[in-house]
């Protein structure tokens, strides 16, 4: 086992690239991606919620009654300021989805029918979500306006008006539910598995077998009684030994930060046969590429590729079929049917988690031949 | 000078595969982002007459008449409305054919497929007829016998009345909100940050101690100063013109990018500035190995591509929000920023604060680079010659 020993003592030299994509793996998920993400899979039809902004100088009846009408039915969100400098920036980074400002007289304004200087709507034109929110003050302005010109005085009105629109006609999904979606953190934390286990095994690992391949070692190695076979068998056997240790500290980062979660074999399942794809791509690319810039950038655009044509940077779900088709020839596409599948998983239905699963390990022999075939040439060649 | 100069570009040009690839990252990462989500915000966000099936049943006419005469500010109907049978329009929301179905029954209900606004939109304008109907039992126009006719009568009156206007809707922006072009600002921003370990490399060879190369360059006559300056100059050039070379393709491919060249151009030389400076620096810093010097420069463009929205919306301004001040001084954010800027604001003010924040760093990375390099010299380090 003397290249298997030879190649951990050259990895040695790179240990800091596994600790440094670790900490931005960690970082990504932890801090920006599941917070925001995942919740248990609803049953029922929720109505979608846009985040907005209120600002209420008026303090009347109706402005509190369209706040309190609004707050009820959408996200009531605090921003720095109503500066529509700031407005802007937040609006645009989707931070709300729309703002209304209702000024001093407003009601006054909305008895003597004329309250367009009165209350200011800000939000993303032409946009589903900001139709929603603009139709919900419409709506419930409207229905105030029909109680008062029947008589009606503006409280009693606004209160009314608030209940009678919370009502709704009874919405249900296609086949009691199987239209709900919902996706648990522990998915979104796999979700993202194959992006950094890709970047972090092809810019940690090319390095050490382009080391390993380097000319003098190599004669050096071919001079030897050792097998051509044996030596290859060796390096893949140091990579599954690095990519099982990889998959480990991230398996134990789930669990000590997303306690509880269900399907954990059929996950760690998963990853570990992305590992085996990872490691597959790494060694395959060992063979064309040698320069650190190189290996550096063709990590990144091959792992960023995978994940945006797969569907784990934008959903599968939305992407155009003509894509989804040719992403069925990248095994990133089947890791993301199989963590679907495992979110969903109900007993008796493991064909759907295995099938993708096993594709993805078809994937990882198919680039490890490819690999070794490019490793004979090239030994044929020298 | 020229003459380093003139070897600089032949070094960067001969240097094949590093050149190609500073050319390919932009242009293909933009082609996996365009080819992914390139139509989603116009085909998922921007509002456009929304399919939905009525089923066959007592009300079908009232709804579909109802539907259909909705329209949108801009004169386009609301929803596209079908009347199917409940196996059709079952099979029609199964497929993504209609966005809704609607039931014709006495009350009509919604069934839909998932949680979106397009589905909210539906069931608040059925939530809005059917209060109308309600309405309409109220003032006894509905009989048993004669009910639906009279019915509709009530609520194609209640369509037809010109609403009260409350208020007008008003945007604060100049130009398209596609949130999903922050990837591909990303992308620039990555471009640029990422010919940090191209620079890197450059200063390496002019540490002493390195290599015979770098032996000899110390020992020359030539100031540190011109040949730093003549390499960054060289490898700016390339990284330029890699990113420009990405802009025009991407503009090509239909990708939703500013037409003004100019403003795109102040961009792009002041984020190359700031990476080739970043990676000077970089690769100046004495006794640490050049493994170790890939991976801050890897390890960084990353981070802080992540932070500026590479890989998820939102980041970014979650930040803004939290510590407005890594925006300020995130090289990447303030190169993504500066896109935004030219959309969405009026003016340029912004535009040109992020520009010289950036030039403004680059000029101070560079300057400690040169320094340290001229302390390298002047430190008696091993040379090899």
């Amino acid at each position: 086992m003397k290249i298997f020993k030879a190649f951990f003592m050259v990895m040695r030299k790179y240990t800091y690239n596994f600790t440094m994509y670790m900490g931005i793996f960690c970082g990504v998920l932890f801090g920006g991606v599941l917070p925001n993400a995942g919740g248990d899979v609803a049953a029922e039809y929720v109505s979608p919620k846009v985040d907005y902004a209120l600002l209420d100088e008026d303090g009347s009846a109706l402005s509190k009654g369209l706040a309190s009408y609004l707050e009820e039915k959408h996200v009531l969100k605090e921003v720095r300021t109503f500066d529509p400098e700031v407005l802007r920036d937040d609006l645009y980074s989707r931070y709300i989805g729309g703002a209304v400002v209702l000024r001093t007289g407003f009601e006054d304004a909305f008895l003597g029918k004329d309250t367009q200087d009165y209350i200011s709507v800000y939000d993303i034109p032409d946009n589903n979500y900001a139709i929603v929110f603009s139709n919900a003050i419409q709506e419930y302005l409207s229905y105030v306006r029909g109680l008062t010109d029947s008589g009606m005085s503006v409280g009693d009105a606004a209160q009314i008006a608030k209940e009678e629109l919370s009502r709704s006609v009874e919405v249900s999904f296609l086949d009691d539910g199987s239209g709900a979606t919902g996706y648990s953190k522990a998915y979104y934390f796999y979700l993202y598995m194959p992006w950094i286990l890709v970047l972090m095994i092809v810019v940690a690992l090319t390095p050490v077998l382009v080391r390993l391949d380097e000319e003098r070692i190599r004669k050096r190695i071919y001079a030897s009684p050792y097998k051509f076979t044996k030596m290859n068998g060796e390096i893949y056997l140091a990579m599954i030994v690095v990519g099982i240790a990889v998959c480990a500290v991230l398996f134990i980062l789930s669990k000590m930060l997303l306690p509880g979660y269900d399907n954990t074999g059929l996950y760690v399942m998963n990853m570990l046969s992305m590992m085996l794809v990872a490691l597959s791509i790494t060694f395959f690319f060992s063979k064309f590429v040698k320069s650190d810039m190189v290996i550096s950038l063709v990590g990144n655009l091959v792992s960023l590729g995978m994940a945006f044509l797969s569907g784990m940077f934008v959903p599968q779900s939305v992407m155009s079929e003509s894509i989804l088709s040719v992403a069925h020839f990248l095994p990133t596409y089947w890791y993301v049917r199989a963590a679907e599948a495992i979110n969903s998983y109900k007993p008796g239905n493991l064909s759907s988690v295995l099938v993708p699963i096993g594709i993805e390990i078809l994937f990882a022999v198919a680039l490890f031949g490819a690999g070794l075939y490019a490793a004979k040439v090239k030994r044929v060649k020298n | 000078m020229l003459h380093i100069i003139k070897y600089a570009i032949k070094t960067a040009v001969k240097n094949r595969n590093t050149f190609i690839w500073t050319f390919i990252f932009p242009i293909a990462l933009a082609t996996f982002m365009y080819l992914a989500f390139g139509n989603i915000y116009n085909e998922e966000f921007v509002m456009k007459s929304i399919p939905v099936a009525v089923e066959e049943g007592e009300m079908q006419e009232v709804l579909s008449e109802f539907l259909g005469g909705l329209a949108q500010d801009n004169g386009d109907p609301y929803f596209e409305v079908r009347i199917l049978d409940k196996e059709g329009a079952g099979k029609a929301l199964e497929n993504g054919e209609v966005s809704a179905i609607i039931t014709s029954g006495a009350e009509p209900s919604v069934i839909v497929g998932g949680e979106d606004f397009k589905q909210e939109i539906v069931v608040s304008v059925i939530n809005s007829f059917v209060r109308n109907m309600r309405k309409a039992g109220a003032i006894r126009l509905m009989t048993v016998s004669e009910g639906t006719d009279e019915m509709q009568v009530v609520l194609m009156d209640e369509t037809a009345a010109e609403p009260e206007v409350f208020f007008v809707e008003k945007s604060l922006s100049k130009g398209p909100q596609n949130i999903y072009n922050n990837f591909f600002y990303a992308i620039f921003a990555m471009g640029c940050l990422f010919s940090t370990m191209g620079a890197a490399n450059l200063t390496s060879k002019l540490m002493p101690g390195r290599t015979s190369l770098s032996g000899r360059l110390n020992v020359c006559g030539t100031s540190k100063f011109k040949m730093v300056v003549s390499e960054m100059l060289v490898y700016f050039l390339v990284v330029f013109i890699a990113q420009m070379a990405g802009y025009f393709y991407m503009r090509l491919i239909g990708i939703e990018l500013t037409g003004d060249v100019l403003a795109v151009a102040g961009i792009i030389a002041a984020g190359a500035l700031y990476g080739v400076a970043k990676g000077v620096l970089i690769g100046a810093i004495p006794k640490i190995s050049e493994g170790i010097k890939v991976g801050i420069c890897v390890g960084s463009t990353m981070l802080l591509s992540f932070l500026a929205d590479l890989c998820t919306t939102g980041i970014k301004a979650g930040i803004e929000r939290t510590v407005p001040i890594v925006n300020r001084i995130s090289p990447a954010a303030l190169i993504s920023d500066s896109f935004m800027t030219i959309y969405v604001y009026e003016d340029y003010g912004k535009y040109f604060q992020n520009l010289l924040t950036l030039v403004g760093m680059a000029v101070v990375g560079t300057s400690i680079a040169i320094f340290i390099l001229s302390r390298c010299r002047a430190g008696k380090m091993m040379l090899k010659t």
